[in-house]
This record gives structure tokens, C-alpha cells and sequence, in this order.
């Protein structure tokens, strides 16, 4: 069995294990505690799973938790899970004097350090991405909301977007000035909190005409815009940026393409034989049929080519034996050849 | 919204499955009521695979276009190998999973996940086919790949449930399962209830010294008795044709 084959059976015997897990767990679980259904105990664990999983990062908020420090009123299961995640991450959990402890420490580890790792970059990457879908909000990852903010303030900073921030300085909503100054703010009124915004533009100054920060004009959303700017302000290249940038499906549209045409309308399990073919191709393959394969149009070619040379019908090449001992295939038969007398 | 008592109980275990079912049973012991932990936002919508003649001739027509000719690879220059033929860009699984993770919580992957889910595929192929591009991208070796197939077949399934999908998990039509169960249980739990009544009806006669034999006559008015013998035997097998 090739390595690709090998990889597609150990991976079904992971699923079927996982879902034979659930099924006990969701039993487990039932047993505990009485008269709850079962797709209600699937989702209370793809929830503290994903929670486990992602450190809280990213999902803290899935359960309506944005912005609810744990352990207050009106924090939610993920919030009060965040805690669990820190304590294990942290280490403090575990000593190091006695040996159980140095075992359930050797335990955690192996457990634990996915979550730490995910904690802590998630935060800065892919959670990002999250608050910017609103799907999740900083708050909400980080499991505490910054203190001095009223409610008011706090709902209103978790009802803000990039994109709607960005649209609000577009269209002028954020008092942002619009003249600059004859002269730079001085330190001092900096420090002693005197700063006061500009509101005339020096003498000679002319946004339009500058060639050095405002460039071209950029139109599109305020996506397009960002992107464009941002890569412009760093001093990358603006291509690279974007495709940096590009999402997962973007960057794999067939396989994107197969997750939501494909592989949703017919049996799954061809659609995704067929995928993990397409998608890399199976140099260990050796000749086997699979699935739906049929015979393609190439392999009949040879046969073509040998029934068009001797004037045969391509229907009733099958009567022609094209090996063997046969007057077709070039040969006397056997037998017939003329052999010496015996007297 | 209940305040939790306590806060979260240490859990270790070296099984994703574990520590999430310990987590919530922990949940549920500090307080958190099950629709808290996992809250109800109404009727799911069916990720049902529909059958759909046209994907189904896409793939034929696609399956048809043939495969490596056998020993192809053998064929293949050393010197320029395959992405998965060469050292993987994530050798730590942690590492690889904050990768993966960073992935899928990408807005666009997560709407065709959604879609996916929506549309029948089941959990377990959207992580596999996840995983496996990476695979063959030479982002991890097969033995990651293994190791990350539950967290993100986890993630993938909280995405359902936050997007309120009912989805399959491995098979494209396991939606049921785990409602079958709870049909069943119901069912068996109800014969079980009448077992028991029945049982206490027949253990409270006894105790109470009730026997038929010792029924004294008299205690059924006779005009219900001259009733019962005119119906006579009226009682009638239950495949019995019944009456014309």
C-alpha cells in the first residue's frame, strides 16, 4: 500500500475514533446528568473543545461571552473555561517536589503546550482576523474588558469594526483634522496633556499637490483601501502583501471549490477520494480502480491505433485476438505446419 | 445568567474528548446550567447531503480524466522532490496547529466551512481534506497530520454549532445518530417505567394480603356481571379478522 493510501486508512481510523469517543462521552455525560439531548451535549463539547483547543483565543466568544471578564456576572461557560486554560498554560497547577505531580506535569505538557502556543500567537494572528469578522472581539479573547470604560463605552468599542472605523475616517465622522499645522506640537504640551489639534493648514501647504504620502488615490472599500495603504506605509510591496493576506480558500480555490460544490452534493466519501487525488496526485498509485474512476479515453488509444491498421471495427475488436498464437497476430497455428513422414 | 460558585477544577488527561467532557461536567458542577454552557439559538439548520446529479456527473467526468501512470514516481528527478518529500516547515505539532488554526479561522474559510457544513459535507473530510493539502504542501509530515486531525475536526464541529448547523460527522448521513440514540433511550426508559409500575401494582397487592382466590363474591354489582356473561366470549385475538 502506497503512502497516500496508508495516510487516507489511518486518517478514517482517526475519525471513526473520534467519533466513537464523542458518542461515549456525549453517554458519559448523560449518565451524570438526566434529561438532556444529546446534540445538546455535541455542541456543550465542539464548544469546551474548541475552547481547549484554541486556548480561548478564538472562540471565547462563540457562546455570547464578548467582552465579560471571568468570572463576573454574566460570563459565560467559555469565559470561566478561559481560566482552566491559563491555570494549565501557567503551570501553576503542577509542582515539582513529588512524583505524581512531576507525572501529571509530564502529563499536561503534552496537553497543555498546544494551548500555550496557541494563546499566545493567536492573539496576534489569526484572532485578529476573528474580531475583524466581528465573529470575536479582544475582549472576548482576552477574557477582561480594561478598566475606567463604562458600559456604554465598552458596547460601543465592541460594536466598532476596522472596516467601520475605517469608513467612519472616510467620511469624516472621527473630527480627525484636516488642516496641519504651521508648526509641530512641542513636547512639553505632549507630556502636560496640552495637545491641542491642528486646525489651519501652514501657508503653502497643499494636500493635493504632495507627492510623498498621498500618492495616488485609492478608491474601493475600506478593505481595498487598507490594503493598499498599509503595504505602501511599511514599504512592501503591495502584491506580496496581498497574497500574503489571501485566505486559505484563496489561496486553494479548488480545493475550496470541491468544499462547497463538489463534495456537497454526492457521496462524500467519492467526492473526497477524488479530491485527494486532484489536489496532489498519487505517485504510489499502481494501477487500482477507485470509487468512480473509469476507463479513460487514452487508454483505448493503442487498441484504436492497432484495429485502425487492420480495417477493424473498433465494436469488434474483441473478436480479434490480438495475442496468442494466432493467424491475426502474424503466426501459423500450431499443429498445421507441414512435418516430416514417417514411413 | 448564573454566577459560577467555584471556578474551573485542573483537568489532565492526554485526550481532547476527556478534558472537553470533564470541562463541562466541571461546568455544570460550578454552576453553569446546559443551556448556558451550550445556549439554544432555536431550530438547526440540516446540513443533508442532497443528492445532485450534476456534482455527481462533475466528479465522473473529473474521476475519468485518468491518474499517474503506475511508477510515475519512479520516474521522478531526486533532485527536485515533492513538497512532502522534503523536511516539513512545521516539525513541532503545536506549531502546526496554530498554523492550521490560524486557517481556518480565516473569515473566507470559515464561510466556505459554514457552506460546507450547510450543505452535508461531514466534519471529518473538511478536516481531511484540510489537512491532507497541507500535508501534500510539505507543511507537516503524516505523523502531525494524525496528531491534529481531532482538534481540528473540534474546531471545524464548533463552528457548525455556532453557525447552528446540525452536520454529519464522519459519514455524509450520521445527522441522526445521536437523536436515534436519544429515541431509543426514550423509548427504553419508558418500558422501564412501566416495568416498575407494574411491578410496584403487583408487590403492593401482595402486601397487602390481596389473593383472587380469596375475592369474595358480592363485591361486583351483578348487573355488570350479567354484562360480562352476555359478551361472553367477546375477547377476541388480536389477529383475529374482527367483525364484518
Amino acid at each position: 500500500m502506497g503512502l497516500f493510501k496508508s495516510i487516507k486508512k489511518a486518517f478514517k481510523k482517526v475519525t471513526r475514533g473520534i467519533k466513537k469517543v464523542v458518542k461515549k462521552t456525549v453517554r458519559g455525560i448523560k449518565k451524570v446528568v438526566k434529561k438532556i439531548s444529546s446534540s445538546k451535549i455535541l455542541k456543550a463539547l465542539a464548544i469546551a473543545a474548541a475552547v481547549v483547543v484554541t486556548g480561548g483565543a478564538a472562540v471565547a466568544a462563540f457562546t455570547g461571552g464578548a467582552g465579560v471578564a471571568a468570572g463576573t456576572a454574566g460570563s459565560t461557560f467559555a469565559n470561566w473555561m478561559m481560566t482552566t486554560s491559563a491555570k494549565v498554560t501557567g503551570g501553576s497547577l503542577f509542582g515539582t517536589s513529588t512524583a505524581l505531580a512531576r507525572g501529571a506535569g509530564t502529563v499536561a505538557k503534552v496537553v497543555a503546550s498546544p494551548f500555550k502556543a496557541i494563546g499566545t500567537t493567536l492573539g496576534s494572528t489569526a484572532a485578529t482576523v476573528t474580531d475583524f469578522t466581528g465573529l470575536t472581539t479582544e475582549a472576548g479573547r482576552t477574557g477582561f474588558v480594561p478598566s475606567g470604560l463604562t458600559d456604554a463605552e465598552i458596547s460601543q468599542v465592541l460594536t466598532e469594526t476596522p472596516a467601520s472605523i475605517a469608513s467612519s475616517t472616510t467620511s469624516g465622522t472621527l473630527n480627525l483634522p484636516t488642516t496641519l499645522p504651521a508648526a509641530g506640537p512641542v513636547p512639553t504640551q505632549l507630556s502636560t496633556g496640552t495637545l491641542t489639534m491642528p486646525t489651519t493648514l501652514p501657508a503653502g501647504t497643499s494636500i493635493g499637490t504632495s507627492s510623498g504620502v498621498v500618492g495616488t488615490q485609492i478608491t474601493g472599500g475600506a478593505t481595498a483601501q487598507l490594503s493598499q495603504t498599509v503595504p505602501a506605509a511599511l514599504n512592501i510591496d503591495p502584491s506580496v502583501a496581498t497574497q500574503a493576506t489571501q485566505s486559505w480558500s484563496q489561496r486553494n480555490p479548488r480545493t475550496a471549490d470541491f468544499l462547497t460544490n463538489v463534495g456537497t452534493g454526492v457521496a462524500t466519501s467519492v467526492a473526497t477520494g477524488y479530491a485527494m487525488q486532484q489536489i496532489a496526485g498519487d505517485p504510489e498509485e499502481t494501477g487500482s480502480m477507485a470509487g468512480l474512476r473509469t476507463e479513460g479515453a487514452s487508454s483505448f488509444d493503442p487498441l484504436r491505433v492497432y484495429a485502425a491498421e487492420r480495417g477493424i471495427a473498433d465494436s469488434d475488436i474483441s473478436k480479434y485476438f490480438t495475442f496468442g498464437n494466432t493467424a491475426e497476430a502474424g503466426n501459423m497455428p500450431l499443429f498445421q505446419q507441414q512435418t516430416i513422414g514417417v514411413a | 445568567m448564573a454566577q459560577p460558585t467555584r471556578g474551573p477544577r485542573p483537568i489532565v488527561s492526554d485526550s481532547i474528548s476527556d478534558v472537553a467532557a470533564q470541562s463541562v461536567l466541571d461546568g455544570l458542577d460550578a454552576g453553569y446550567s446546559i443551556d448556558e454552557i451550550a445556549p439554544d439559538n432555536g431550530p438547526k439548520i440540516r446540513g443533508e447531503a442532497r443528492f445532485n446529479q450534476e456534482g455527481l456527473d462533475e466528479v465522473v467526468s473529473l474521476s475519468a480524466q485518468g491518474r499517474p501512470i503506475p511508477g510515475q514516481s519512479l520516474v521522478n528527478d531526486p533532485a527536485q522532490p515533492y513538497m512532502w518529500e522534503q523536511p516539513p516547515e512545521f516539525a513541532n505539532p503545536k506549531d502546526a496547529l496554530d498554523y492550521m488554526v490560524g486557517l481556518i479561522m480565516q473569515p473566507d474559510a470559515m464561510k466556505q466551512i459554514v457552506g460546507a457544513l450547510a450543505n452535508g459535507a461531514a466534519v471529518a473530510d473538511i478536516a481531511m481534506v484540510m489537512l491532507y493539502t497541507k500535508f501534500t504542501e510539505g507543511k507537516f509530515n503524516p505523523d502531525v497530520l494524525l496528531l491534529l486531525a481531532e482538534p481540528v475536526m473540534y474546531v471545524i464541529m464548533a463552528i457548525g454549532e455556532e453557525a447552528n448547523i446540525k452536520y454529519n460527522i464522519e459519514d455524509s448521513n450520521d445527522l441522526d445518530e445521536f437523536d436515534e440514540d436519544d429515541n431509543e433511550e426514550e423509548i427504553e426508559g419508558k418500558l422501564n417505567e412501566f416495568r416498575n409500575v407494574f411491578e410496584d401494582i403487583k408487590n403492593g397487592t401482595t402486601k397487602k394480603g390481596i389473593e383472587p382466590s380469596k375475592i369474595q363474591s358480592g363485591v361486583v354489582p351483578q348487573n355488570i356481571l350479567d354484562k360480562v356473561k352476555e359478551q361472553g366470549p367477546e375477547i377476541r385475538s388480536l389477529l383475529s379478522k374482527g367483525a364484518e
